[in-house]
Order: C-alpha cells, then sequence, then structure tokens
C-alpha cells in the first residue's frame, strides 16, 4: 500500500469531490459519501490513475456511493428540495436576490423532470466543469455519446424550463423580471 | 442573441449550490476523516462493495429465453432507429446495395456514421420478415408464438411494453471485422437500471450482414435478467398472484411492464435490502 500515494490523492481532490457530493446530497449523506469514496480508493489505490485523470474515477465512485446511499435511506426527494437547503449564490440586492432565487428554483425543477442520466451528464458539464473526455472516462460512454446526450440534455432542459417559465409569470411580470427577449 | 438553451444552461450555472470549493468546511487531513468510517463499516463496506460490482457485473449463464428475446430487443432498437431515420415515406430498398465498413482511419463519428449507413440500406420490411422467416427463430420468444395474435399485434404490443419499460439503446461506435461483420459497443439503460443507479451498461455484440440479412449476435439482456429478479422479489413479498394476473405471458407486455413499472419502488427498496 502506498500511504503517500494516497496522501496526496487525497489532498488533491477531497476538496472537488465533497463538492460534487454536496451539489448532490445533503451535508450528512455527502460527508459520508467522501468518506466512502476515498476508503474504495484506498482498497484500490492501484487501479486509480494519477493526476487530474483520477478525478473522473472518483466521481464515478462517488456516484455511484451516493446513489447506493440515497436508495438505502429512501431518501427520494426531489432535487429542488434537497438543493433549497443547501443555501444560495451571493448577490447584490434583496429583490436581484429574489429573481435569483426564483429563476434558480425553476431551473432546478427544470432539472428534476430530465431523466437521472440527462440531469447528471448537465451537472457535470456545467457544476464540475468536466471536459466531453472526462464525462466519457467516467462512464465509459464514447465521446461522440456523450456530446449527443449532453445536446439532447441541453435542450430538454431548456424546453422544460420555457414550460416552467411561463407557468409561473405572467406576461408583464415576465416582462419586468426578464425584459423583452 | 442568447438562445434558450444557453439561457438554461447560464441559469443552471449561476443555480449551483456550491460554486466556491473553498467555502467547504472540511476536516483537514485524510487521518481524521477516515479512520472512524474505516473502524466502524469495514464489513459493510465490503458487502456494500460486492453489492455494487455484484449489480454491474455481467449476467452469467444467460438463458435462452434470455438470449432469445434480447435479439428480439435489439432488432427492435434497430427498427426504432431506422424508422427514426427514414420516416415513412422513405423508400424501402428491397436490394440494399453491397456496404461495407471501412473503420481504418475514420473517426468514432464516422464509423458510426458508417454502420448507420449500413443498417439503413437495410429496411424495416427486411428485418421484419427476416424475424417472422424464422432466420432469427431460435431467438424469438414465447410471446411472440402466440396463436390468437397475429405478428403485427405482438410487434406493436412489444414494442409499446419497451416504451414502458424505457429501454434505450445506443449504438456507440462499431469495429470493423471483415466485410460483412463488425463488432458494436451498444449501451443499454431502462428504468429498472436507473432506479438502482446503474449508468447505461455497455455490450459488445457481433453484428454480421449476410444475404441481405443482419444478424446479431448474443447481447447481455438486461432487462430479462432485471425481470428475474423482480419475480425474485415478488415472491419474495407475496405478490406472485399479481405477477401472474398482470404477467400471463411474459414481460414484454404492456401489462406487464406497467405492472413493473408501479413497482419499481418497492422493488428498488428490496433490492438494496436483500439483493
Amino acid at each position: 500500500m502506498d500511504d503517500s500515494r494516497f496522501a496526496r490523492l487525497y489532498e488533491q481532490h477531497h476538496r472537488r469531490v465533497h463538492a460534487y457530493c454536496r451539489r448532490r446530497a445533503t451535508s450528512d449523506i455527502a460527508d459520508e459519501a467522501v468518506a466512502e469514496t476515498f476508503l474504495i480508493a484506498w482498497r484500490k489505490i492501484e487501479d486509480v490513475p494519477d493526476g487530474d485523470e483520477a478525478v473522473p474515477w472518483l466521481f464515478a465512485v462517488a456516484y455511484r456511493t451516493l446513489g447506493h446511499q440515497r436508495r438505502s435511506a429512501f431518501r427520494r426527494t426531489k432535487l429542488t428540495t434537497k438543493l433549497a437547503s443547501v443555501g444560495a449564490t451571493h448577490v447584490e440586492a434583496p429583490e436581484e436576490y429574489i429573481v435569483i432565487r426564483q429563476e434558480s428554483q425553476q431551473i432546478l425543477e427544470a432539472l428534476s423532470r430530465l431523466t437521472a442520466k440527462e440531469q447528471e451528464i448537465l451537472r457535470l458539464s456545467v457544476w464540475e466543469e468536466l471536459t466531453h473526455d472526462e464525462i466519457a472516462q467516467m462512464f465509459g460512454l464514447s465521446l461522440a455519446a456523450v456530446r449527443k446526450r449532453l445536446s439532447r440534455a441541453r435542450q430538454k432542459l431548456a424546453r422544460e424550463y420555457d414550460r416552467i417559465d411561463r407557468r409561473v409569470f405572467s406576461p408583464l411580470l415576465r416582462k419586468e423580471v426578464h425584459g423583452d427577449r | 442573441m442568447v438562445t434558450d438553451e444557453e439561457r438554461a444552461m447560464a441559469m443552471l450555472a449561476e443555480a449551483n449550490p456550491i460554486p466556491d470549493e473553498g467555502s467547504l468546511e472540511l476536516i483537514p487531513g485524510p487521518t481524521a476523516h477516515f479512520v472512524v468510517p474505516i473502524q466502524r463499516s469495514s464489513e459493510t463496506m465490503d458487502v456494500r462493495d460486492d453489492q455494487m460490482e455484484r449489480q454491474n457485473r455481467p449476467a452469467k449463464g444467460i438463458r435462452v429465453f434470455g438470449i432469445a428475446a434480447a435479439a428480439i430487443v435489439a432488432v427492435v432498437g434497430i427498427v426504432a432507429l431506422v424508422i427514426s431515420q427514414m420516416g415513412e415515406s422513405a423508400p424501402i430498398v428491397t436490394n440494399p446495395p453491397s456496404t461495407t465498413l471501412a473503420s481504418e482511419g475514420l473517426s468514432l463519428e464516422e464509423q458510426e456514421e458508417a454502420v448507420r449507413t449500413l443498417i439503413n440500406a437495410r429496411d424495416v420490411e427486411t428485418l421484419r420478415s427476416a424475424v417472422s422467416a424464422g432466420w432469427i427463430e431460435s431467438h424469438t420468444p414465447p410471446d411472440a408464438e402466440d396463436p390468437e395474435r397475429t405478428f403485427d399485434e405482438f410487434w406493436t404490443s412489444f414494442l409499446e411494453a419497451q416504451q414502458i419499460l424505457g429501454i434505450e439503446r445506443e449504438l456507440q461506435g462499431c469495429d470493423q471485422i471483415d466485410d460483412t461483420s463488425a463488432q458494436c459497443t451498444i449501451g443499454y439503460s431502462d428504468n429498472m437500471t436507473d432506479a438502482l443507479g446503474q449508468w447505461p451498461l455497455v455490450t459488445s455484440t457481433p453484428f454480421s450482414f449476410v444475404d441481405g440479412k443482419i444478424d446479431m449476435g448474443d447481447p447481455t439482456d438486461n432487462f430479462l435478467t432485471a425481470y428475474e429478479r423482480f419475480q425474485s422479489y415478488a415472491n419474495a413479498v407475496g405478490i406472485q398472484a399479481e405477477v401472474q394476473e398482470n404477467c400471463p405471458v411474459g414481460p414484454f407486455e404492456p401489462d406487464c411492464a406497467t405492472f413493473v413499472i408501479d413497482n419499481l419502488e418497492e422493488w428498488v427498496a428490496w433490492e438494496e435490502a436483500n439483493g
């Protein structure tokens, strides 16, 4: 067992793995998932790629671990509900905060209407900022498959958001909030 | 001009609940983070890890019925692909041209396109006729042999059941073996694999193009493997009678597929506890 290699792996990537888990789960589940992810990495250290290539490997383990924990605990609340407790982005003015909160909730609701796979690939691309190559590596998909799935997911997200947006805003309020589009 | 798609993606980025990884309050150092979990649950982890590996392990000893229906299911996937690409008014190619895959030097996308072209050269009717004519006779599931239904009725029902089950296949790429055969990678997923948290399962499947027919090898039949597990669940929780009522002729019927989906959550929970 190469302890120094594991220590380096942990120091280099634990924040990113933790952020990955926190974006998908509540704090307690995320903490446990991070621990389990690195425990598996520790046990399978020989299989973990070096450098940044370790990130997709760790994310893949974290993805399975999170799914396993959520199902085990029957924590099948929707993404919107889970993320609502995590906190919002920093904004300047209260009225802007309200609009962004509203938009965030709407886009997250739209996201929750996509399939689990579509949600995950969008989050990996937008939140984790993984490249197409890294996503392909993470899930053993071809580059072409990742591109297609991502493209479909983006289109679907825009459609679902538009449906929610129409439902929530009256035309007048819509104009005030978003401007003329 | 910002498109709706770009706007949605920008808002999704804005909705990132942890925009700055540095803002997370973490316990410093691996030792502090790991001693407790290792001491507390090393045995549990072994079990969980084994369960996860078992879930992702290809099924062993697939039964003839499994192989049979898998081949049919795979053909349906191709039919759907062909239908989606040809459209209703597209001309039917009764004598497909001799087409070969020249994968050498081609990118993955080009290889994929080459295979799609090859598949498109064979028409839907050829595929359906091939199945009904018996070239895939040994692969015909019992459902198709119902004397009270025509093949078209079976086929319609079969397609609907697949839709309910959320079965998706994606041709991800092919390597040419020779002028008439290729080894293709197919991603497979359905509502069960989704619920179990499995990413699309990837199978490597041989294709051959002989005498105007597309023949497929024996892909791993993920759904039927899952259906066997569903039956185990049904037996364990005492709903065999309901299964019998809804699934009298097999899983590829709309009523049965609906029944499986209706029981999905309970099944997955049971799998987690007992699988």
